[in-house]
């Protein structure tokens, strides 16, 4: 019986075992972990983070060795002097060493990052998207942006309707999204790559798919990139995407989004000018491509209960055209 | 010293035991303001919210286990989200302390009931039927669906259309009575009722525990309560506190809810330690190294958890002072916590602990709290907790501290004085099995969501994209919270099993410390014939073996056994020093804080419905059962 016991509780220490073991390869795996630091913010965010760890881990070894050597060691003799030795050094003196210490990194890794010469960027939380506009240029987009490797990104950070919260935990801390406020937000990428990262203040029905795409550039490809948002919507050029264009603005479409050079002009939605950039539709519910397009238009709400964007009613033309049109806005 | 007897029997208690019981039947149920049975009632409502709760949190645990889950919708899905935090927290965890408190603090004091006998009455009340509206929200369909926080301006009226959000914030606003008005009680049941020689310096640390729990309480809640107000007024009569379109700032409900729900974590972790300061003394038996340091402790975690509010809005933006000024103070609460946790590994040191069930959960809280403490300080540091708030992370941090805190403390409590309560020992083995189907089903449960914050889930999500390399730790944590339901499901057949079979309990099963173990198990309805004579902090342990507790029966002349009018008696001291001896005629079993209760019920329901007749008949009510208060039973 004692045997088994024992068994029992060597497969219990192994079980946990493993599930640390696994816990730990899946974190280091994971492609958006804000273990994997792509920012000069995200690094001390990192740093601070392994250093707690460590730290947490000694604390926590000490307590379970005390709590062991009540279980099996000698008793201690209380001492005249009222035995608070253990409270005196374990209780005051060791969290006060740890809290100096952590006071003093809080301060410099909260140091202001912004450097000038960087490039400004407005973020505005909608329910359930993401409006990213580059001020001094017309560029507009939605939902998937990019920045430039080696230069300071400032972010102006703000909502329309509730508090969202903007998260990419490659590139550093999260900003809240506060309605009558604006907040800031800085980042140093410092390599190129691309970032996935969701709202994280609860904002309602669809807060778990608010995701958003952040694309580190090197400079040179940013700046292209950031020259052809900035365009206006080219002509649509085939039989097909000029009917869509048409579709679009004599339908419903026309009232909630924008396609820069054309008629359509509704804030109510995302900007589409560029849309067939995109690498996902609707923040992130689905990859973009003519198949989700086409389903998405004929009924958004069985992929996005909640979301603003109503079924819209075409003919089965209609949205091959439609689609064609939105794939081509590039 | 006049009329010293070691114990009184048969029909010399006979007077006391008439005067003291309360009527048979539904009458007596319904007069009660017995602090025992209102105590009893406090636990078995605050555990029937705990099994409600736990039940909702199985349902949010079934709809992660996999990614791209449908078992619940969006809307179903924040619903139970949001009333899985509100329930746990205002429904089962603070009200649970006012369970432990109300059934202990006199009985630890050495007093015959609370102060304010049908205050007490009240508060319960209150309590039940705040928690029934919140819950008639289901019957309606529009069940709050804010989040437990109900941040503005997600829940003004234009986010949040229907009725679920008012059933929130007036049900909040409702159950802060009962809260303030238990709180008020405490503090006066402390300060004035402890028997004579009982003085500051000689309280159980359970007692300083609660007092410390009550000042936190009305220094807090008036927050939470404004924050509730406000919001209904936002939302049912079209003011703007918190709408930024009409000069108000959605930042200020967040002030006004964490300067309360911040205490609040402390409001229920405080009266914790208090038990574990008894278990532990008990299970050990040793006092608890360090007291007076222990106090100082309790107290000043007390004073700190006042100022760290901000902690819980890091990410929206602070400027950097403020931000470095919070980030210290919240840092600082590890010092008096880590006071607490060596005081305790100091006494287990000294003497070999018995390994009853009471004491598994004991270490199984030192364990599990300090992980969760660890993790506290990790989003104290500013940048960190800018990375991690509001992600899963967050979630597994104040898990630890409450399951870890508070609830194991809880549990340690209930095997601890179970036998007090109803008189019989707990099975022998059930505890055991309960106690680590908790442990492990905690730790399988709430550790993997650590990483799940680490690698980018945010909280509060009803699904997630298969891929992102979150279904693995999801799926494992669905599989703890299994563990732990049936850890939970063991304590509640353990709880009745017992209560039906187990062996009688002696007076003092566990040769604790503490006045409440020097009267038979259960305590007679008077609690105390005479005031205990108290010499020290261990008045059960200056005793000789086989010797029973002094008490005194009269007070100049007067006696507090015999010829009692019908009334009840009870004794008041000077606050520090517990002296000056005086006899004081408490209240009587009453209708009153029944009919005050529901008459409030009735303007909350009046309020949500905005029925100008139901509002009339509440106000009526409520004035009538206020102008009747201080009257007779009937």
């Amino acid at each position: 019986m004692r045997l088994r016991l024992a068994r029992s509780r060597t497969t219990l220490v192994r079980a946990g075992l493993t599930i640390a073991l696994a816990s730990v390869l899946a974190g280091c795996d994971e492609a958006h972990s804000v273990f994997h630091p792509r920012t000069t913010e995200a690094r001390r965010v990192a740093f601070l983070g392994w250093l707690m760890i460590g730290i947490a881990t000694a604390v926590f070894l000490l307590v379970l060795a005390l709590l062991v050597r009540s279980f099996f060691g000698p008793p201690l003799r209380r001492r005249s002097a009222g035995g608070t030795s253990w409270i005196a050094s374990g209780g005051i003196a060791l969290p006060t060493t740890v809290v100096i210490l952590l006071s003093g990194l809080t301060v410099w890794a909260m140091n202001d990052t912004r450097t000038g010469g960087g490039i400004e960027i407005s973020a505005i939380g909608h329910q359930y998207w993401w409006e990213i506009r580059y001020p001094g240029t017309a560029a507009v987009t939605g939902n998937e942006f990019h920045i430039p490797v080696g230069r300071s990104v400032h972010l102006s950070i703000t909502s329309t309707d509730v508090i969202h919260s903007l998260w990419v935990p490659e590139l550093g801390p999260k900003r809240d999204m506060i309605p009558g406020h604006t907040t800031e937000l800085t980042w140093h990428a410092d390599e190129p790559g691309t970032f996935r990262g969701q709202c994280a203040e609860f904002c309602g029905l669809q807060h778990a798919e608010m995701a958003l795409i952040v694309v580190a550039d090197p400079p040179e490809v940013f700046d292209r990139w950031l020259a052809t948002q900035a365009a206006d919507a080219s002509a649509p050029s085939t039989a097909v995407a000029q009917r869509g264009e048409q579709v679009f603005t004599t339908e419903p479409c026309a009232a909630c989004h924008t396609v820069r050079g054309s008629v359509a002009t509704g804030t109510v939605g995302p900007d589409l000018t560029h849309f067939g950039s995109r690498a996902t539709l609707g923040a992130g519910v689905l990859s973009n491509n003519a198949e989700h397009v086409a389903s998405w238009i004929a009924n958004a709400q069985s992929f996005k209960p909640g979301s603003l964007m109503p079924p819209i009613d075409l003919s089965a033309d209609e949205v091959r055209d439609l689609t064609a049109y939105l794939e081509g806005l590039r | 010293m006049t009329a010293l007897e070691p114990r009184l029997h048969g029909a010399e208690t006979a007077e006391l035991e008439r005067v003291w019981r309360d009527r048979p039947g539904i009458a007596g149920w319904l007069t009660t303001v017995d602090h025992k049975r209102i105590g009893k009632r406090y636990f078995v409502t605050a555990f029937t919210f705990l099994l409600i709760g736990g039940l909702e949190a199985m349902l949010l645990r079934a709809q992660l286990a996999s990614p791209e889950n449908d078992l619940l919708g969006p809307d179903r899905y924040n619903q139970l989200m949001t009333m899985h935090g509100t329930t746990m927290i205002l429904l089962f965890n603070t009200p649970m302390f006012a369970a432990f408190g109300n059934y202990l603090v006199p009985l630890q004091i050495g007093a015959r009931d609370m102060a304010f006998p049908r205050l007490n009455a009240l508060s319960y009340w209150i309590f039940l039927f705040s928690g029934l509206f919140m819950y008639a929200s289901f019957l309606t369909g529009a069940v709050p669906n804010g989040g437990w926080f109900s941040y503005a301006p997600l829940t003004a009226s234009e986010f949040s259309q229907g009725h679920g959000l008012d059933f929130w914030a007036i049900g909040v606003t409702f159950l802060g009575i009962s809260t303030t008005v238990g709180g008020v009680n405490f503090i006066v049941t402390i300060l004035r009722m402890r028997t004579p020689g009982m003085s500051f310096n000689r309280m159980p640390l359970f007692v300083w525990s609660i007092l410390t729990m009550a000042m936190m309480i009305l220094f807090a809640l008036p927050s939470v309560t404004l924050a509730g107000v406000l919001l209904e007024l936002d939302r049912s009569f079209g003011m703007h506190f918190f709408d930024p379109g009409g000069g108000g700032d959605p930042l200020l409900y967040q002030h006004l809810f964490w300067i309360w729900g911040h205490p609040e974590v402390y409001i229920v972790f405080i009266p914790a330690t208090g038990i574990i300061s008894m278990v532990i003394a008990a299970m050990v038996r040793r006092p608890i190294v360090g007291y007076s340091l222990v106090v100082a402790a309790l107290v000043a975690t007390g004073f700190i958890s006042f100022g760290l509010w901000l902690h819980h809005m890091f990410a929206t933006g602070l400027p950097f002072l403020v931000a470095s000024f919070f980030s210290a103070a919240s840092l600082l609460v590890a010092i008096p916590s880590g006071m607490q946790i060596f005081a305790w590994l100091a006494t287990m040191n000294e003497a070999r602990p018995r390994f009853d069930t009471p004491m598994l959960f004991a270490i199984g809280f030192i364990v599990t709290f300090v992980i969760g403490g660890i993790t506290g300080v990790m989003v104290a540091v500013v940048p960190w907790d800018q990375a991690i708030t509001d992600s899963y992370f967050v979630v597994a941090h104040f898990h630890y501290v409450l399951i870890g805190g508070s609830v194991m403390p809880i549990l340690a409590g209930v095997y601890f004085w179970y036998p007090k309560v109803t008189g019989r020992m707990m099975t022998r083995h059930l505890g055991k099995v309960a106690f680590w189907l908790i442990f492990v089903g905690m730790q399988v449960t709430f550790f993997p969501q650590h990483i799940l914050g680490i690698v980018g889930m945010p909280r509060r999500i009803y699904t997630y994209h298969r891929g992102l390399g979150w279904d693995l730790m999801n799926r494992i944590s669905s599989i703890g919270a299994g563990v732990l339901a049936l850890g939970f499901l063991t304590v509640t057949a353990d709880l009745v099993v017992s209560w039906r079979r187990a062996q009688p309990a002696p007076n003092d099963p566990w040769g604790a410390e503490t006045l409440e173990w020097s009267i038979s198990s259960p305590p007679p309805d008077y609690n105390f014939a005479g005031y205990p004579l108290v010499g020290s902090r261990q008045p059960m342990w200056d005793l000789e073996p086989g010797e029973t507790l002094a008490t005194e029966t009269e007070v100049g002349g007067e006696s507090l056994v015999h010829d009692q009018g019908g009334h009840h008696h009870a004794w008041v001291t000077s606050v520090l020093d517990a002296e000056a001896v005086e006899i004081v005629t408490m209240p009587t079993p009453a209708y009153w804080p029944l009919f005050l209760a529901f008459g409030l019920l009735m303007l909350s329901v009046a309020t949500l419905s905005q029925n100008v007749v139901v509002a009339l008949l509440g106000g009526l009510l409520t004035a009538y059962s206020f102008y009747r208060w201080h009257g007779g039973a009937s």
